[in-house]
C-alpha cells in the first residue's frame, strides 16, 4: 500500500512537470554554448565578441585556408591513432588483468590509474624528460605516445566495468565446448564488452581532440594541433573562422553519433523480431 | 609449454626493444644531430603576426616548406630554446626581450646583405642606433611590423573622467569601470612611466611606489584579464582598460574608430621583431624569409589580414592598403606615440621583483 502511494506521488503531474523543466534546464546548460558558437560563426566581426551582422565570409575563408585544414587533419590523425592504440591496449589490459591472477596484479591495476590523478603538466614534463634522455625526437609519434598514456586509464576503467558485469561462466562454457581462448575472446567476450569498448573509444577521441598541455610539451616545430592554434589566438582574438571549423566538427560528430544510434536501434529491433519469430516457431 | 616459451620470448623481445632505446645523450639539442631538412623553415610566431598568403607565396617562390608554430608566451619560447630541443629558425620576439635572448646567446646576427628591403622602411620605425635595448643597431633583430602599445584604452562616450596618466585610474569615478591585463611587466612598467622613473628600475623604493599606486587603483578594477580586454570594452562591461588591444579593436570595425581612444601618456611601446635562432641550420633561408616579409606587398598582406601598423614607407604601400587605412586612429596615434616612447628591456632581477609585487597585489 505504501509503495503504491509512493509510486503515485512520483508519477503525479507535478513531478512530471518538474522533471521536464529540470531536463530542459540541463539541455540548455549543455547546448547553449554550442548554439552560441554556431551563431557566432556567422558574425561579421574579427574579434567575434559583439554581434556585428550576419556573414558567411568566414566559412568561405575557412575553405580557402589550407593551413587551418592541415592543422585540423593533423589533430584528427593524432586523435584517431591514439583512440585505436589506446582502445586496443586498454581493452587487452582490462581483459588480461580481469581474467588472470598473478603476484603484483593489483599493484599493476592501481598504477594504470596514475595518469588520471597526476596533473597533465607533470606528465608532460616527465615525458619530455624521458624522450630527451633517450634522444627521441619530438613530433607526432611522441604526441601519440603521450596521449595514449593519458587515455589508457579511461578505456581500462570502462572496459573493466563492463567485464565485471559479464557472467564469466559464458566464457567457461565456450572453452568447455572446445573453443580456444582466441575464439572465445573474439566471439564471446568482445561482443559482450563492445559497448564498454566503444564508449572508452569515444571518450578517448574527445579527450585527445582538445588536448593541449601534453601536446604543447611533446610537439616539435613542425607540429601544431587545433587546440594549440586556438589557444595562441586568445591574445588577439579567436576569429569566427575557428567557430566555423568547430561548427563543422560538431555537425560531423552529431551526424556520426545519430547514424550509430539509428543503426544500433535497427539491429536491436531486427534481433528482437528474430527472437520473437524463433519463440513462435518453438511454440 | 610451447605457448609459455613463445610468450616468454615475446616478452623478452619487447623488453629488449624498450631498453635498447635507453641511453644518455648529453649533447645539448640532441634532436639537432639529425640531418636538418634544407628546404624546411620553422617559424615561431605570435598569432596574427604573419599572413598565410605570405607563407604560401614564400613557399612557392623559394620552393620550400614553412612550418609555423604559434606562441602563447615569450618565456615559453625562451625555455624551448634554452632546453636545446627546439629546431626553430625564425623567431618572433618582443623588443623588450631581445636583450635577454641575445645575452643568453640564442640569436644569430641578421645578414643585411640578404635583408635588403630595409631601404623601404619608414625611418620612424627603423633607424640604426634606435633599436631595442641591447640591439640598438638592429644586428640581431628587426621589427616585423609597426609598434604595439600597452596603454589605457577608453570608451569616449562612457569613460567617467579625464585620464592623463595611469595614476588617474585611482580616482573614485572609475570604480568598477576598469579592466586590466594581468601581466606583471605591463602593470609595473606602466606604473614606472606614470611616476617618471627609469623603466629598468630595480630600486625597491621606486617599485614600492608603483605597488602603492596599483593598490590605489585596485579597488576600481572590475576584472584582470590574462590575454585580451576586447570583450570587456566592446560589450561595455568596462569603459576603461589598461591593455594592448587598441589595435585589435580598431581592426575589428570602423565604428569603433570614433568610439575608442587611448591615453597617450600611459603607453608602454614595443615592437615584435624577427630574429634568427643561433641553432638554425637554415640561416640563409631564414634571412630570405625575413627580407620577404619586409616587402610592401607582404606588409600589405599582413595589414589587410590582421590590421596594425606597417613599417613600410607610406608612398610605397598606400596603394596596396584600404583607402581609409591612414584614417585609422590606431595608425595615427601609435605612430605619434612611437616617436616619444621609451625603450625598455626585461631583466630577470626586475622580473622577479615585479612578480613578487604582483602576487602581493593580487592577494589583497
Amino acid at each position: 500500500m505504501n509503495n503504491e502511494v509512493r509510486e503515485n506521488h512520483f508519477t503525479s503531474r507535478g513531478w512530471r512537470t518538474a522533471s521536464y523543466i529540470y531536463l530542459a534546464v540541463m539541455l540548455v546548460l549543455l547546448y547553449a554554448p554550442v548554439i552560441v558558437m554556431i551563431r557566432y560563426s556567422f558574425n561579421d566581426s574579427r574579434t567575434n565578441v559583439v554581434w556585428q551582422g550576419f556573414t558567411t565570409k568566414y566559412y568561405a575563408k575557412l575553405f580557402h585556408d589550407p593551413a587551418l585544414w592541415e592543422i585540423f587533419f593533423v589533430t584528427l590523425f593524432i586523435a584517431v591513432c591514439v583512440t585505436l592504440l589506446g582502445t586496443v591496449v586498454g581493452t587487452l589490459g582490462a581483459v588480461g588483468l580481469s581474467r588472470t591472477r598473478f603476484p603484483g596484479r593489483r599493484i599493476i591495476e592501481d598504477f594504470i590509474y596514475f595518469p588520471l590523478v597526476i596533473p597533465e603538466i607533470v606528465l608532460g614534463i616527465a615525458l619530455l624528460l624521458l624522450f630527451n634522455f633517450n634522444g627521441i625526437r619530438l613530433g607526432i609519434p611522441t604526441i601519440i605516445i603521450g596521449d595514449t598514456t593519458l587515455v589508457l586509464p579511461y578505456v581500462f576503467v570502462t572496459v573493466k566495468a563492463r567485464l565485471a558485469g559479464m557472467d564469466p561462466s559464458v566464457e567457461e562454457a565456450s572453452i568447455d565446448l572446445g573453443a580456444d581462448r582466441m575464439y572465445t575472446f573474439f566471439h564471446i567476450t568482445m561482443p559482450a564488452i563492445m559497448p564498454g569498448v566503444i564508449s572508452g573509444a569515444f571518450m578517448s577521441f574527445s579527450l585527445v581532440l582538445d588536448e593541449l598541455i601534453l601536446t604543447s610539451f611533446l610537439a616539435d616545430a613542425a607540429t601544431v594541433t587545433l587546440p594549440m592554434k586556438i589557444y595562441s589566438m586568445i591574445k588577439r582574438g579567436v576569429t569566427p573562422e575557428i567557430n566555423a571549423l568547430t561548427t563543422i566538427i560538431f555537425v560531423a560528430i552529431t551526424v556520426a553519433v545519430v547514424v550509430y544510434l539509428v543503426v544500433s536501434e535497427m539491429k536491436d529491433r531486427k534481433r528482437l523480431r528474430e527472437e520473437e519469430r524463433r519463440g513462435e516457431a518453438a511454440e | 609449454m610451447k605457448k609459455k616459451i613463445l610468450s616468454l620470448i615475446a616478452c623478452a623481445a619487447l623488453a629488449a626493444g624498450t631498453l635498447s632505446g635507453c641511453g644518455f645523450n648529453t649533447e645539448a639539442g640532441s634532436y639537432l644531430s639529425q640531418e636538418a631538412d634544407a628546404n624546411t623553415l620553422n617559424v615561431m610566431i605570435w598569432d596574427s603576426d604573419l599572413s598565410e598568403t605570405t607563407v604560401q607565396e614564400f613557399e612557392s617562390q623559394f620552393n620550400c616548406k614553412v612550418n609555423v608554430t604559434y606562441l602563447e608566451d615569450t618565456n615559453e619560447m625562451l625555455q624551448k630554446l634554452i632546453a636545446g630541443g627546439a629546431d626553430y629558425d625564425v623567431l618572433d620576439v618582443e623588443s623588450d626581450y631581445v636583450k635577454a635572448f641575445k645575452d643568453a646567446d640564442l640569436l644569430a646576427p641578421l645578414d643585411y646583405g640578404v635583408i635588403t628591403n630595409t631601404d623601404k622602411l619608414d625611418p620612424t620605425f627603423f633607424t640604426p642606433g634606435k633599436g631595442a635595448i641591447g640591439d640598438e643597431t638592429f644586428e640581431y633583430s628587426i621589427p616585423l611590423a609597426g609598434p604595439f602599445f600597452t596603454c589605457v584604452v577608453y570608451n569616449k562616450n562612457t569613460c567617467p573622467g579625464e585620464i592623463d596618466t595611469l595614476a588617474d585610474l585611482a580616482k573614485p569615478e572609475f570604480k568598477g569601470e576598469i579592466c586590466s591585463v594581468k601581466d606583471s611587466v605591463s602593470v609595473y612598467i606602466g606604473a614606472l612611466i606614470a611616476l617618471g622613473y627609469p623603466l629598468d628600475s630595480t630600486d625597491d623604493g621606486q617599485l614600492q611606489e608603483c605597488q602603492e599606486m596599483w593598490q590605489d587603483i585596485f579597488p576600481n578594477v572590475k576584472s584582470f584579464v590574462s590575454s585580451s580586454a576586447v570583450s570587456q570594452l566592446e560589450t561595455g562591461e568596462c569603459s576603461v582598460a589598461y591593455c594592448w588591444d587598441f589595435n585589435t579593436i580598431c581592426a575589428d570595425s570602423e565604428k569603433y574608430w570614433s568610439e575608442f581612444d587611448v591615453a597617450p601618456n600611459t603607453g608602454m611601446g614595443y615592437t615584435q621583431d624577427w630574429c634568427i635562432a643561433k641553432t638554425s641550420r637554415r640561416q640563409e633561408l631564414a634571412n630570405e624569409f625575413i627580407n620577404f616579409t619586409m616587402s610592401p606587398e607582404q606588409q600589405a598582406n599582413l595589414i589587410n589580414d590582421f590590421g596594425g601598423i606597417t613599417t613600410v614607407k607610406k608612398e610605397l604601400i598606400e596603394d596596396k592598403l584600404p583607402d581609409n587605412y591612414y584614417d585609422n586612429p590606431c595608425v595615427t596615434r601609435y605612430t605619434e606615440m612611437w616617436k616619444n616612447h621609451q625603450e625598455f628591456a626585461v631583466t630577470d632581477e626586475q622580473n622577479d621583483k615585479m612578480d613578487d609585487l604582483y602576487n602581493e597585489l593580487m592577494s589583497q
